[in-house]
């Protein structure tokens, strides 16, 4: 029989949607969350302070935190001070001074302290309890392209293997849709199937550029994982041969660093040092003196911050970072703004730097990008959203939770188009009972595992060892017993039930916070701290949605006791989350 | 901001709901008629141009690509809001483009301004 080339397309676009769906829907979920990485992790951590009702000026709150750095005994050997100033922008709730010692060896990293201070008085605040260790937004980060309990390599293969899928689910989704510009604001509710396709659609197309954008730029991180032996079979495939490939590249773009090697961090650590002026004088010794007595040859760092503010105009700074002079470079400070002008994926971008000694201005890095590097990064950073502020920020969000909408009412609407034929002609048969089971273990299981990470953040002893690692466990857990329970109850039952548990642990989540915690909604609201209160918010706003869901299975299988209703209930629960 | 973001929720709403009532099934669906084709013209039209003039209002608040990702993000969440409306609540979603019609003019002209 010949088809027609629209029904291969959609043979291929619910076959390969169906195989790495499940995949895709954890993929989606842990990726959405990382929207809010940071204000997660805020939460994850209620030891920290609120954000200050009053915020003065950069230089004073900058002065307030250099004298900490410069009087503090164990900040004086450091490699480094960063003064985070408390301002509107992402991240910037407190004022707090932090020293990086130099790194230990074997280590790539050296360890940062953290002291955070009251922007009133200019004293360090004194926390009632210390900062409690957790695995926060940054653990659902690398989950969503690593996984978990598996090899990171083997992870990153799989997730890339399901991506190139889904970009191929997508495309040829689009084929498949006969009416997208007509049906373009269709929704028909109350028709079964026909309300199923209508809703899969209607989310498929809303943020389809989204989808596009994110499917393909996903692929961008760790082409060098996908295509191995690109790179060596031009090269060769010695270590060194490596290192020529990245050199030449790094010339030819212009950006003195490789994107896309080894995913989230990027790749070899360029040192950030080139842009350093090479006049110092100081600092010739071979050994350099500690940061705490070159400190004391600095000129006066507040007029440089009191400059700069005016330059961008207040609340615009985000941080301000001090390095220590060494081998014939001047001490440099470099003031980082608070917002992002560009999309592109660039460390640093927009970073003033001085002399510390003198306050001459350090010219900037030379921004003579490549037009494949431009590209690139612009990729990179539209995934990452790291340049969007909280509007976009919001809109960022609900695309991501459309996506695991998208994906769950596909999952749903495959069972829902076969179950009543294949029940009738009694063909209904292990196969499909399995996608069914699938289907609610993942989609209802997994809202439920999110809620039960939060929930082990709050009730694991905060100075328990390891606690980020049972914080994580907590969540795979709770899935897994959730998937036992699907698997061990009629379908529709366990619809209900694991939807109406995910939405009592999502409710109730904010109640535990504020029993457990000075953070809760009455604290934060009160203060208008909207980033951490909005985290509580969200919270029941996804609460409510699944107990909606859960509402309306139930209705459903009050009218028909018969299998049709297990769909639909199924597939509404995919449209809640979504709306 | 406020009323920059303002305007551009008003004005997102405004070209969706036009291109949609443009449409003769969604028409029929809201009114209960046919538009008349002088009508869907002007639906048509309408929705275009605040189409445009989201993407104008975007980039007066952020940098020219950043404003052009706001952009097609609002029209995400709008577009989703009017068939949402469109489904449940008919009345409503052409009401709604009554009222955010002139109030996106005027705080389009009040942005332009300030």
């Amino acid at each position: 029989m010949k088809q027609s080339f629209r029904q291969s397309m959609t043979w291929l676009h619910t076959w390969t949607g169906l195989v790495v769906g499940w995949v895709l829907f954890f993929v989606f979920v842990t990726g959405t969350a990382s929207y809010a990485t940071q204000e997660i992790t805020r939460w994850m951590q209620p030891e920290r302070p609120m954000q200050p009702l009053l915020v003065p000026d950069a230089a004073t709150q900058f002065e307030m935190a250099y004298q900490q750095l410069r009087s503090l005994p164990q900040s004086q050997q450091a490699q480094s001070w960063t003064v985070n100033l408390a301002s509107d922008a992402r991240n910037s709730s407190a004022l707090s001074a932090s020293w990086t010692a130099a790194p230990a060896p074997g280590e790539r990293r050296g360890r940062t302290e953290t002291l955070y201070i009251d922007t009133s008085s200019g004293q360090p605040i004194e926390l009632t309890e210390p900062v409690r260790e957790t695995a926060g937004g940054r653990a659902l980060l690398r989950m969503h392209y690593a996984l978990h309990y598996i090899p990171a390599d083997t992870a990153i293969l799989i997730v890339g293997l399901c991506t190139m899928l889904m970009l191929v689910a997508i495309v040829t989704g689009v084929v498949a849709h006969k009416k997208i510009i007509k049906d373009f604001f269709t929704y028909r509710q109350q028709k079964g199937l026909r309300s199923w396709l209508d809703a899969h659609n209607l989310i498929s197309v809303s943020a389809l550029p989204f989808y596009l954008m994110i499917t393909y730029s996903g692929l961008l991180f760790f082409l060098y994982s996908y295509m191995p032996l690109a790179v060596p079979l031009t090269y060769g495939f010695e270590p060194e041969h490596k290192d020529a490939y990245y050199s030449e590249l790094m010339t030819q773009t212009g950006s003195g660093r490789v994107l896309g090697l080894g995913g989230g961090g990027g790749g070899p650590r360029q040192a950030q040092t080139e842009q350093g002026g090479r006049s110092g004088r100081e600092g010739r010794s071979a050994r350099p003196l500690p940061l705490g007595q070159q400190a004391e040859q600095f000129t006066d760092l507040t007029v440089l911050l009191a400059q700069t503010e005016q330059l961008w105009g207040k609340g615009q700074i985000r941080s301000v970072t001090i390095t220590p002079g060494a081998r014939g470079q001047a001490a440099q400070l470099q003031i980082t703004p608070a917002y992002a002008d560009t999309i592109r994926r660039s460390r640093g971008a927009g970073t003033l730097s001085f002399n510390a000694l003198t306050g001459q201005a350090l010219p900037a890095a030379p921004s003579d990008l490549a037009a494949a590097e431009v590209f690139g990064s612009s990729m990179l950073g539209l995934h990452e959203g790291l340049f969007a502020g909280s509007w976009l920020r919001w809109l960022y969000l609900v695309s991501g939770l459309l996506g695991c909408a998208m994906i769950a009412t596909g999952l749903v609407l495959w069972t829902v188009k076969r179950r009543p034929k294949l029940a009738k002609t009694g063909e209904y048969q292990a196969g499909h009972q399995l996608v069914e089971k699938l289907n609610v273990a993942t989609i209802a299981g997994l809202s439920f595992a999110l809620a039960a990470y939060f929930w082990a953040n709050r009730l694991i002893p905060a100075d328990l060892d390891g606690r980020a690692q049972w914080e994580i466990h907590s969540l795979f857990l709770a899935w897994g017993a959730l998937a036992l329970y699907s698997f061990s109850r009629p379908v529709f039952i366990a619809w209900r039930d694991c939807l109406s548990l995910s939405a009592v642990a999502f409710l109730l989540l904010p109640l535990l916070n504020a029993l457990t915690t000075e953070r809760h909604l009455g604290q934060t609201l009160g203060q208008q701290d909207w980033a951490l209160a909005s985290v509580d918010l969200v919270f029941i706003l996804l609460g409510l949605m699944l107990g909606w869901a859960a509402v309306k299975v139930q209705r459903k299988s009050g009218v028909t006791k018969r299998s049709t209703a297990t769909r639909s209930r199924a597939a509404v629960v995919a449209s809640t989350e979504v709306l | 901001m406020g009323l920059l973001l303002f305007s551009i929720l008003t004005s997102a709403y405004t070209a969706m709901a036009a291109l949609g009532l443009s449409m003769d099934k969604h028409f029929e669906q809201v009114f209960g008629t046919e538009p008349k084709p002088l009508y869907q013209r002007l639906l048509q039209s309408t929705g275009w141009l605040y189409l445009l003039l989201t993407l104008w209002l975007c980039i007066q608040g952020w940098p020219l690509a950043i404003g052009v990702v706001v952009w097609f993000g609002t029209f995400t969440l709008m577009q989703g809001s009017f068939a949402l409306l469109l489904a449940y609540k008919q009345r409503l979603s052409s009401v709604l483009l009554w009222a955010t019609l002139p109030l996106t003019t005027l705080s389009a002209v009040l942005v332009e301004l300030g």
